[in-house]
């Protein structure tokens, strides 16, 4: 046993290094920490991003993933924009005007891309024609509802609609709209490592799996949102390395995983935030694969989960709790399905009883290997073995599960990060519309294929929240989705970085972002 | 030596083919479609991975791709990256040097690390020398590389804030910063390369120092340095450089990992996105690339082998 003698020096020790800590701290804070809303962003600042997943190419019309768009965003414009509610705002183009059989862009005046090729509506008709014609163009999609598109004067295109489409203009705002200068299309650079747009930001080097270095464009048209001279988004793919990056200084902002909150945390030079976005964890199933065909097994797989267990142990505190496609505050939400499907694991064996399963059954959980899905999907298993779904986990590279969940149908369920979409009916129509790309089973239901047409068909954004929340409804009263968790951008900041957050896209856009002079 | 050189290099001709077919065959084999992952996987329609199955050849028989992969890679050209449309051997030589650096780092600490403590090992058996170098040979081969750099990098750069901890520097840009780079990534690699080494070379000049021969030097009055630096060394250096040998390939294995967690962009790092993105043109060039370095390096092997030991040569 210790002498009281030992304990006293040890208790002043102690409160001696806590008051050197707290100086230390306190030193720390006093530049950074009161400036944030005072210092004026440095006019020569450059800030690091590091983000996790590579891009697929660097041409936005032939990309083929998501996770593109933060490489595209420094450098291409796109003609409409996104506000921070999620709405449409101008872009290269001022002004639009959407009837149901045309759409009509009025572009600013003396507007150029980086190479000093001017952006006039002959430019944007080179574009939309080979995002609508080229062999490999991933942005066809987007534009079906297009059928021609003619400038009627230097500043004026009209895109004539073959249907009624209220979601273009949204998407007029992400890739679709990216203008690339019709100079290096015809030329034959090689836009998927060589981008030439009219962005904020022009390319410097591009090294493909690596890292982005841009710098200010001058002639960008909204000179005063462009507050850092240069940009650098490296790409590191290790989540410990990435918050190690940060943390040594060597890169400003980063993404990190739930996991990481609480280290993160404890790091007084770093501000951790989890901004809310689109993005809804699921359950991805294929409902043309015996027993998830039965509404009642679904119905009683939504009981059985735990979602505030989900919260609190797989996503550490962050995020939302999702009860439907669209999170609370956005305008196809509806606040009447929230706490539709309370854990209830009685219940779930009562419907599965009702189903023809008194006994449970049993099914093969494959999940990408990535560590977070296979914690995710164990943490899920234990529930439905709990009301005696009984599961064989399967870890597998994502590529190969993709192949079998999409193309094979071999795949009833698994857990599934939708990135979300810029306009609610592309969410809406690809996991649940009778052709959608990611409903493998294309199996839909009469009124729940026209509430879909209406959702998409338009009118003004009351008309459409009114259709969309109908949808959802329908969708979540067949157990259609089984919503999980909106897991928001969890993002650390160091100190010297003003203004930024992420947007509900959940794409990382760094306009009004600037960094703090260094005195 | 310049027949025993010629008539080695011979040989490489056929190892190379032989690892050409098994790096094809087992590209080819992976599961999941590369066209599929072309056209974007999640939100890949029908008709884009039609067009992406012919524009990247896939829809051709096997033997025909292996045929046009082989005599191609032969005039040097290993294709396009399936994902960049970039030219394969652009993409080498941007990653290569990085990796080259790393594993050249490594065995410099490797040896910088196994020379003295085998040395001093053998030279008392059983005393603290020899248990210290025990201990490190061991640690090199239990701890796991992905921790010990973990480490390194909690130390020294986020605590002590010495080195930095992410990222690469090309030597032509800054000597000085290459190097601060690699340092901590190179003190990973060295530090597990450096076990099996010590190991060896303890045992083979501790073999050494109980021959005959040794022991005539020492009666002959040769001072210690001479008997052991000179000769006994020497003769004891064979084995090791055989482990070195044997060790390039286990280097590059090592390197997918420490690149992954010093994130420095080299072939290591390259062929993991290759793998995840079905990019099986960059695939196949990467690991051809390593197989050529790992053919190459056991070239260098049997040639320094035969410079150290005159005998190897007439066999």
């Amino acid at each position: 046993m210790m002498s009281t003698e030992k304990w006293r020096v040890l208790r002043r020790l102690a409160a001696a290094v806590t008051v050197g800590a707290l100086a230390v701290a306190l030193a720390a804070c006093a530049p950074g920490g009161g400036g944030e809303a005072t210092a004026a962003p440095d006019p020569d600042g450059s800030l690091t991003f590091g983000y996790f997943e590579p891009a697929t190419s660097l041409d936005p019309q032939q990309g083929t993933s998501s996770q593109d768009i933060p490489w595209l965003l420094p450098v291409y414009a796109s003609l409409l924009s996104y506000a921070a509610d999620g709405s449409v705002a101008p872009g290269l183009a001022e002004s639009w005007e959407l009837s149901d059989d045309s759409l009509t862009l009025t572009l600013r005046e003396g507007l150029t891309f980086h190479d000093g090729t001017a952006l006039d509506a002959d430019a944007v008709v080179a574009n939309m024609d080979r995002a609508m014609t080229l062999e490999t163009s991933t942005v066809k999609g987007d534009l079906s509802s297009v059928a021609s598109v003619e400038a009627s004067d230097d500043l004026t295109v009209v895109l004539s609609l073959s249907a009624p489409d209220a979601a273009l203009p949204a998407k007029l705002a992400d890739r679709a709209g990216m203008m690339i200068s019709p100079a290096a299309f015809d030329d034959g650079t090689n836009l998927a490592i060589d981008p030439i747009g009219a962005g904020p930001w022009q390319l410097v080097e591009y090294s493909p799996g690596d890292h982005l270095t841009v710098e200010r464009f001058d002639h960008y048209y909204d000179p005063e949102s462009v507050l850092l001279s240069s940009l650098t988004i490296r790409l590191i793919e290790d989540d410990d390395t990435r918050l190690s990056a940060v943390r040594a200084g060597e890169v400003d902002v980063a993404q990190i995983s739930a996991a990481q909150v609480q280290l993160a945390g404890t790091d007084p030079s770093l501000e951790v935030r989890t901004d809310p976005a689109l993005a809804v964890d699921h359950l991805g199933m294929n409902i043309s694969i015996a027993p998830f065909d039965d509404p009642l097994v679904r119905e009683a797989i939504n009981y059985a989960i735990d979602r505030e267990a989900l919260y609190e142990g797989i996503y550490r505190g962050t995020g939302t709790i999702a009860w439907q496609p669209f999170p609370p505050g956005y305008f196809g939400n509806d606040p009447s399905l929230e706490n539709m499907y309370p854990y209830d694991p009685d219940k779930a064996r009562e419907l599965l009883a009702e189903a023809g399963y008194p006994d449970g059954f049993s099914f093969d959980f494959k999940t990408n290997n990535q560590p977070f899905r296979v914690q995710a999907t164990e943490a899920i298993a234990g529930m439905l073995a709990d009301v005696g779904i009984t599961t064989n986990i399967i870890p597998m590279e994502g590529p190969a599960l993709l192949d079998e969940f999409y193309y094979q149908n071999s795949v009833p369920i698994y857990f599934t990060p939708w990135g979300g979409r810029a306009d609610p009916s592309q969410t809406l129509d690809n996991l649940f519309g009778p052709d959608g790309l990611n409903n493998p089973s294309k199996v839909t239901a009469p009124d729940l294929t026209s509430a879909l047409d209406d959702a998409r068909d338009g009118g003004d954004q009351d008309a459409r929240g009114e259709a969309i929340r109908h949808a959802s409804d329908l969708i979540m009263k067949d157990s259609r989705m089984i919503p999980l968790m909106f897991p928001g951008v969890t993002t650390v900041v160091r100190d010297n970085v003003i203004g930024y957050s992420t947007g509900l896209t959940g794409k990382a856009n760094f306009l009004n972002v600037g960094v703090a002079a260094t005195s | 030596m310049l027949t025993f050189t010629i008539r080695r290099l011979l040989t490489l001709v056929p190892q190379l083919l032989v690892a050409a077919l098994v790096v094809f065959v087992l590209t080819s084999l992976l599961p999941g479609d590369a066209a599929i992952a072309r056209a974007g996987g999640e939100s890949a329609t029908p008709e884009l991975i039609a067009q992406y199955r012919a524009q990247l050849g896939l829809d051709k028989p096997l033997v025909e791709r292996f045929i046009d992969f082989v005599v191609h890679a032969a005039t040097g050209d290993l294709g396009i990256s399936f994902s960049t449309s970039e030219p394969v051997s652009d993409i080498l030589l941007r990653k290569v040097p990085v990796t080259l650096s790393l594993v050249l780092l490594g065995f410099i600490f490797a040896i910088l690390i196994a020379l003295p403590l085998a040395t001093i090992a053998a030279l008392h058996p059983r005393g603290i020398a020899d248990r210290i170098s025990l201990a490190v040979a061991t640690s090199g081969i239990a701890i796991p590389n992905f921790w010990f750099a973990i480490l390194l990098v909690l130390l020294f750069s986020l605590t002590l804030r010495w080195l930095p901890a992410t990222s690469y520097v090309p030597f032509s840009t800054d000597p000085l910063q290459w190097f601060l780079h690699l340092l901590l990534p190179a003190i990973t690699l060295g530090h597990a390369l450096a076990a099996e080494l010590t190991r060896q070379l303890r045992a083979s000049l501790g073999d050494h120092l109980r021959r005959d021969y040794v022991r005539t030097m020492r009666s002959a009055g040769l001072s210690e340095i001479s008997v052991v630096g000179k000769h006994a060394l020497r003769s004891a250096l064979g084995p090791a450089v055989t482990t070195l040998g044997l060790q390039v390939p286990i280097a590059i294995g090592t390197c997918v990992v420490i690149e992954a967690v010093f994130d420095l962009p080299g072939i290591g790092s390259q062929m993991v996105q290759a793998v995840f993105s079905r990019d099986i043109q960059v695939l196949q060039g990467v690991i051809l690339f390593t197989v050529l370095l790992v053919v190459v390096a056991s070239f260098l092997t049997d040639l320094a082998y035969a410079l150290i030991n005159p005998k190897v040569r007439v066999q």
